[in-house]
């Protein structure tokens, strides 16, 4: 296939366009992917060929020349896992710069459900690798995908896009690991135990090492220390005591009045001789008084605090965006010039060749070359042709990033090979 | 040099040394902790002391730098009483009253284990006359009394 006729695509599924429904049915796993791959790859239509494949997205990158024989092959596959498929209202299709632009966006988690998330680049490097270990990664979709990576990583080193949490769960466990440091050895209570307690419990069981739990209903409290192991049950009287033993309390009781007051919090606070405590409220209305967030040593922090601060971080990632964005355009133009200079490289190397094959034929018919032997002839030849070359080729390389290089690949072939039509 | 005046010296350049930095671990303890209140943080992947750390780091540099002082004014004083000076001066009347605002910072961190903002504004007070103190005694040493 000519380079100068080559083509990027991609069709695809994401979040964006298909429900989740869609989604997990055309989701290909690590372990059906070299099969597909093999599948896709055809010698004739699409000699490249990756397949990414993640919870919010599957996409299948081709090189092509014949874009028709490609989407048949990927309607295919799409439609053997989910022949319900509504092809046009779910799937899109990019070509040529849409497309390199696409998996730039992709691998930079511009394009991703959570804006800055940082799995993808991972999920983007896993994809190519397997491609590259099934040979379906050639040259133009080799290097698209490590210069998509190379993006990814210049996005999250130059710009903010990847800092700061954007979910409620982990922005408590960084505050709170923010007073503390290390949460292993820490205790941690539960006031409550409803679904907002079980919550908090799924997000933060990974981190802390111990858990105490008490409810008003003590029975509730058991059934969540049935579901969750090393959780130790404390009768509703002796909350103070547990109150003042957890280095992290989280109040989720629906309690109309404040269980913590400010008198409480001082007095608990000294006996635990002013240690650190985080208290996080998640109860509605707040179990907590607001007045105990002034106390020196007391850090707390409600549902609309965390989800203040979730707002904040997401406000700042859409404003790193946009450098991101300016990132990718950077790059997508680079890559473009040197897909450019990519497409006249053949007709380079055929030209070359072309006059290599001249000289050589001059010097063999040549009086005074034929004392010289044949290895010196065509080393002679190879040098002629490199000097002659030299000047043109590297300024015929140079215009092909700027100018229309498929219309300099043609020129090259009919001033020298085929001659005008 | 008398041993003592120098044993005087290195005790008190190295006080003042852990001094110096338990202020900016002080700075960073409140600014940290106004960050941590205001609700408003942009939080970042980083590593960042926390807090808990932050104030173990204090308490051990102040204490450290309490050792230091003490024997800095200890041997200031002996070397004072064998010269048989009763020169009242600013910067040792700052030295000494440093000295009591750090010692009453450790008594109420190992008493009533005080720590926080408290702590570290305590931290700040005696930082402020251990700087008195040191600027006085330039003052007086460049103005050759």
């Amino acid at each position: 296939m000519s380079a100068s006729l080559a083509k990027i695509a991609v069709w695809g599924v994401s979040y964006r366009t298909a429900p989740i429904e869609v989604r997990e049915q055309l989701a290909i796993s690590e372990t059906q992917l070299p099969e597909t791959l093999q599948m896709l790859r055809s010698a004739d239509s699409a000699p490249e060929v990756v397949c990414l494949s993640t919870c919010n997205r599957t996409e299948i990158y081709t090189v092509t020349d014949k874009v028709h024989d490609a989407e048949a092959r990927a309607r295919e596959l799409f439609q053997a896992h989910f022949p319900m498929l509504r092809w046009q209202e779910h799937v899109y299709h990019r070509a040529d710069e849409e497309a390199v632009r696409h998996v730039f966006r992709v691998a930079s988690s511009l394009d991703s459900m959570v804006l800055g998330e940082p799995q993808i680049l991972g999920q983007v490097k896993r994809a190519y690798e397997l491609a590259h270990a099934q040979g379906t990664a050639g040259t133009l979709l080799g290097r698209c995908f490590t210069s998509a990576l190379g993006v990814g990583k210049k996005v999250r080193q130059r710009t903010e896009l990847g800092r700061g949490h954007v979910s409620v769960s982990a922005i408590a466990v960084e505050l709170v690991q923010r007073v503390f440091g290390d949460l292993a050895t820490l205790e941690v209570g539960l006031v409550g135990a409803g679904d907002m307690a079980e919550a908090a419990l799924e997000s933060l069981k990974a981190y802390a090492g111990r858990w105490k739990v008490t409810n008003r209903t003590l029975s509730n409290a058991e059934q969540l220390a049935e579901r969750f192991q090393s959780l130790t049950v404390v009768p509703w009287s002796e909350r103070d005591g547990l109150m003042q033993g957890v280095d992290i309390l989280i109040m989720s009781t629906s309690s109309q009045e404040p269980l913590l007051t400010n008198k409480d919090a001082k007095r608990i606070l000294r006996k635990r001789r002013y240690k650190p405590w985080c208290v996080l409220d998640l109860g509605l209305p707040r179990n907590v008084a607001p007045d105990v967030a002034n106390i020196d040593g007391v850090f707390v922090y409600n549902v609309d605090d965390l989800q203040q601060i979730a707002l904040e971080n997401q406000a700042q990632r859409a404003e790193a965006a946009k450098a991101a964005e300016a990132i990718v355009e950077t790059e997508t133009e680079a890559f473009m010039q040197w897909w450019h200079a990519l497409s006249v490289t053949e007709s380079v190397k055929k030209f070359r060749q072309h006059t290599e094959a001249l000289v050589k034929a001059v010097l063999d018919t040549h009086p005074s070359a034929k004392t010289l032997g044949e290895a010196e002839r065509e080393h002679l030849a190879q040098s002629i042709a490199s000097k002659w070359l030299h000047q043109p080729l590297t300024s015929l390389k140079q215009s092909a990033s700027e100018l229309d290089a498929e219309a300099l690949a043609v020129a090259l072939e009919r001033l020298f090979f085929r001659g005008p039509q | 040099m008398d041993t003592l005046f120098l044993l005087h010296i290195v005790s008190n350049i190295m006080g003042v040394s852990c001094f110096l930095f338990c202020a900016v671990l002080a700075i960073a303890y409140l600014v940290h902790d106004r960050q941590l209140r205001s609700k408003h943080l942009h939080l970042e992947h980083g590593h960042i002391l926390s807090l808990q750390t932050l104030d173990r780091l204090l308490f051990r540099m102040l204490l450290t730098g309490f050792v230091l002082l003490t024997m800095g004014l200890g041997t200031g004083m002996w070397t004072l009483a064998r010269s048989q000076s009763d020169n009242f001066s600013a910067s040792r009347a700052f030295a000494v009253a440093s000295w009591c605002v750090f010692a009453w910072v450790l008594i109420a961190r190992v008493v009533w284990g005080w720590r926080g903002r408290r702590a570290a504004f305590g931290m700040l007070l005696g930082c402020s006359g251990v700087t008195l103190a040191l600027i006085g005694y330039f003052v007086r040493t460049l103005g050759g009394q």
